[in-house]
């Protein structure tokens, strides 16, 4: 809760009770949205299920748009905001490791972990697997370290990197995902139903 | 099974789309903003009319004397002159250098010019580009940076040859003719600093900030 807390509004002491409470509201909410069924969450991958695709997309363009205008109405100083830096070889390294476990494993971390709150076994599993390959990770870091670190950019932002305004890259992004949504549902509709 | 297959077009979806493609228009369309942070005018006219901006010579001669970890002199003339005479532990960030940005987009010396711990005193030969660097700093909101007033030409006059007071002069003037003495045994002479400074009025704690310059030394323009 950045600014509270520097401000002086709230005791730092509070931000981990904060967090604890946002944390139990997310998982609820992806609970009930169904987002703890690993079949729903692989429908996207399978073409009968493109509700995470749409929920992530909008969640992510809405927050976009808001950011960009409190921005210009100079409710928030986006330079205060961190960006973590690019290393792009193992960015898409990790994309493709990511995608792979999520189709094989069929979750998410995050939804594992909200999955596994509710008991489902698979969940569990995958999370033991998480943390197996977190650790494998760690001991294998000063193998791969020089990877891990390739391709540094530094804290880019895509719209820098084309050379186009951030309205632009919001616009452009908002199309896309328009566009996306509609094709989805089409594809959605045409697929084999699968029951969960 | 129907549940899974959702009639292409509903309503609000329509809706949802048309208010964020809406947004987005309006984000391309809205006028382009300036998105420097700047101090306003008149704040800006008050601190450039305050004497809180600068150090007397004799007060960065005394951090000096007395180590204040806190002071970061920078130099900001050219490096050549930097590399013929500098204050002791200053860095040399030139005038013309100030505001460049790294590949990044982002100013090369903000970590310096624009922090909260330390105590950033510019200084020239004489106000002139020390004032323009403050002045610049000032404006882009960096904080705690200040001027050394008169520079190195004052710096010469009051510390390295400090002119001794009339007969009539008063306690003060003779106590800070002495602190000078001092001073400039220190950075002349290898920095044996035994006699001078009991008598200063301020040789006490270092000057974490500054408070009022018009009291220090001889300084203040």
């Amino acid at each position: 809760m950045g600014p509270l807390t520097d401000i002086g509004v709230l005791n730092s002491n509070w931000e981990l009770l904060i967090a604890l409470v946002i944390g139990l509201a997310f998982g609820y909410v992806l609970e009930s949205a169904g987002f703890s069924s690993s079949r729903k969450l692989v429908g996207n991958f399978y073409g009968y299920d493109f509700v995470v695709w749409r929920v992530f997309f909008t969640a992510a363009i809405t927050a976009m748009i808001g950011l960009m205008y409190f921005s210009y109405l100079d409710w928030i100083d986006l330079s205060l905001i961190y960006v973590n830096q690019t290393f792009i070889g193992s960015a898409i390294a990790g994309g493709v490791i990511m995608g792979l476990g999520f189709i094989i494993g069929g979750f998410c971390p995050g939804t594992s972990a909200c999955a596994a709150a509710i008991g489902k076994i698979d969940a569990i599993v995958f999370l033991v697997g998480v943390f197996i390959g977190i650790f494998l990770f760690g001991l294998s870091f000063p193998l791969i370290e020089d990877f891990f670190k390739s391709g540094a950019m530094g804290s880019v932002f895509v719209y820098d990197f084309l050379g186009i305004s951030a309205g632009m890259f919001v616009f452009i992004l908002v199309l896309f995902a328009i566009v996306s949504f509609y094709f989805t549902a089409r594809i959605q509709r045409k697929a084999k139903p699968v029951r969960y | 099974m129907e549940d899974n297959k959702p009639r292409i077009i509903k309503k609000r979806y329509i809706f949802m789309s048309v208010v964020l493609l809406l947004a987005g228009i309006g984000l391309v369309t809205i006028p382009d903003f300036d998105k420097i942070k700047e101090t306003d005018a008149q704040e800006m006219l008050l601190k450039m009319m305050s004497h809180e901006k600068n150090f007397s010579t004799d007060e960065v001669a005394e951090m000096l004397i007395n180590g204040d970890p806190l002071l970061q002199l920078i130099d900001v003339r050219t490096p050549e002159e930097f590399e013929k005479f500098s204050l002791p532990g200053a860095i040399n960030i030139p005038l013309a250098d100030l505001l460049s940005k790294d590949e990044n987009g982002k100013y090369k010396w903000a970590d310096v010019l624009n922090q909260d711990v330390k105590t950033n005193v510019f200084y020239s030969d004489g106000d002139i580009y020390s004032t323009r660097a403050w002045t610049l700093c000032t404006r882009l909101k960096f904080k705690h940076n200040y001027i050394m007033s008169g520079g190195l030409n004052r710096w010469f006059e009051t510390i390295i040859m400090p002119k001794a007071p009339e007969v009539s002069a008063s306690v003060e003037e003779v106590n800070l003719y002495q602190f000078r003495l001092g001073a400039r045994q220190y950075f002349l002479g290898g920095g044996v600093m035994e006699t001078a400074p009991a008598s200063t009025p301020a040789a006490t704690a270092p000057v974490k900030k500054k408070a009022n310059a018009s009291g220090g030394g001889g300084g203040g323009c």
